[in-house]
C-alpha cells in the first residue's frame, strides 16, 4: 500500500475548502468596503 | 501600522504553511505499515484540534452573548461576532476533517465510511454547527441571536464527547494519538517535529481567518446599525 494518489487528493480538498472559504470572505469583504463607500 | 501588521502576519502564515508542508511531504519519513497515505494525518489531526478550539471559542462568546444581551448591548454585540466567527471556520475545519478521514479511510480500512462512534459523533457535530449557521442565516428578529447562542452552546457538549469517543467505545477509528495511555504518542522524533510544525501552521492560520471573520461580522453590524439609523431618521 502507498496511497500516493489519496494523499494529494486530500491535500488538493484541504486547500479547495480553506481558500475557497477565504475567496468568500473577502468577496464579502469586498462588497462591504462599497457599501461603507471606502 | 496595521497594513504593515496584516502583511507581516498573512507573510509569517504563508512562510509555516510552506514549511509544514515541506515537513509533512519531505522531512516526515514514510510511516512502514501505510506508506505515504500516513502523511494525511499531518492536516487531518491538527484541522480537527482546531475545529475543537474554534468550537470551544463559539461556545465561551456564546455564553457572553446570553450573560450581557439585557446589561451590555457592545459587549454582547462583540460576543456574538466572535461565536459566529467560531462556529464558521470551526465548520471550514471540520469539514476538512470528515473529508481527508475518508480519503485516508479507503486505503486503509478499504471502506470510506463506517458508524463507529469517533466517526458518527464528529458528523453530528458538523450537522449542529451548520445547523447553527443556517439558523443565523435563514431566521429573522430579535431572538435569533439569542436562540443561535443557545444552539451553540448545547453543540459545544458534543466536543468532549468527540474528544473521549475513542476512548470511551471501541472504535474504527485509530486510537488516541496523544492521552490515549502509555502506548500512545509519536515516537518518531521527525514525526513528531513535522505534526508539531503543522499544527502550529494551521493554528496561525486559523486564527487568522477567525480574526478576519471577526473583523467582516463586525462592519456586518455597523453596516447593519447604520441602516436602522436612517430609518428611524427617515420616519
Amino acid at each position: 500500500m502507498n496511497g500516493q494518489k489519496f494523499m494529494v487528493a486530500a491535500f488538493i480538498v484541504t486547500w479547495v475548502i480553506h481558500l475557497g472559504y477565504v475567496a468568500l470572505l473577502t468577496a464579502k469583504w469586498g462588497s462591504q468596503r462599497r457599501k461603507l463607500g471606502q | 501600522m496595521k497594513k504593515l501588521l496584516v502583511s507581516l502576519s498573512v507573510l509569517v502564515t504563508i512562510a509555516l504553511m510552506i514549511w509544514g508542508y515541506y515537513q509533512a511531504m519531505y522531512a516526515a519519513p514514510m510511516e512502514a505499515t501505510m506508506g505515504d497515505v500516513q502523511r494525511i494525518f499531518y492536516y487531518h489531526v491538527p484541522n480537527a484540534m482546531l475545529a475543537f478550539l474554534f468550537f470551544a471559542i463559539s461556545f465561551l462568546a456564546s455564553l457572553v452573548y446570553l450573560a450581557t444581551r439585557r446589561s451590555n448591548a457592545p459587549v454582547a454585540q462583540a460576543a456574538d461576532a466572535w461565536a459566529l466567527a467560531g462556529a464558521e471556520v470551526g465548520v471550514i475545519f471540520c469539514t476538512v476533517v470528515l473529508t481527508t478521514g475518508p480519503l485516508w479511510g479507503r486505503p486503509v480500512w478499504g471502506i470510506w465510511w463506517t458508524w463507529d462512534a469517533r466517526l458518527t459523533t464528529t458528523l453530528v457535530l458538523w450537522l449542529i454547527y451548520v445547523s447553527y449557521l443556517l439558523l443565523r442565516k435563514f431566521a429573522a428578529g430579535p431572538q435569533m441571536q439569542t436562540l443561535a447562542a443557545v444552539l451553540a452552546v448545547f453543540g459545544a457538549l458534543d466536543v468532549p464527547i468527540v474528544y473521549m469517543a475513542n476512548r470511551w467505545w471501541r472504535t474504527q477509528h485509530p486510537a488516541p494519538v496523544f492521552g490515549g495511555g502509555d502506548d500512545s504518542g509519536i515516537k518518531d522524533p521527525h514525526m513528531l517535529a513535522a505534526f508539531g510544525w503543522n499544527v502550529l501552521a494551521w493554528a496561525v492560520w486559523g486564527l487568522l481567518i477567525l480574526v478576519f471573520r471577526v473583523y467582516v461580522e463586525r462592519r456586518q453590524q455597523k453596516i447593519e446599525n447604520d441602516r436602522a439609523a436612517a430609518a428611524l431618521a427617515a420616519e
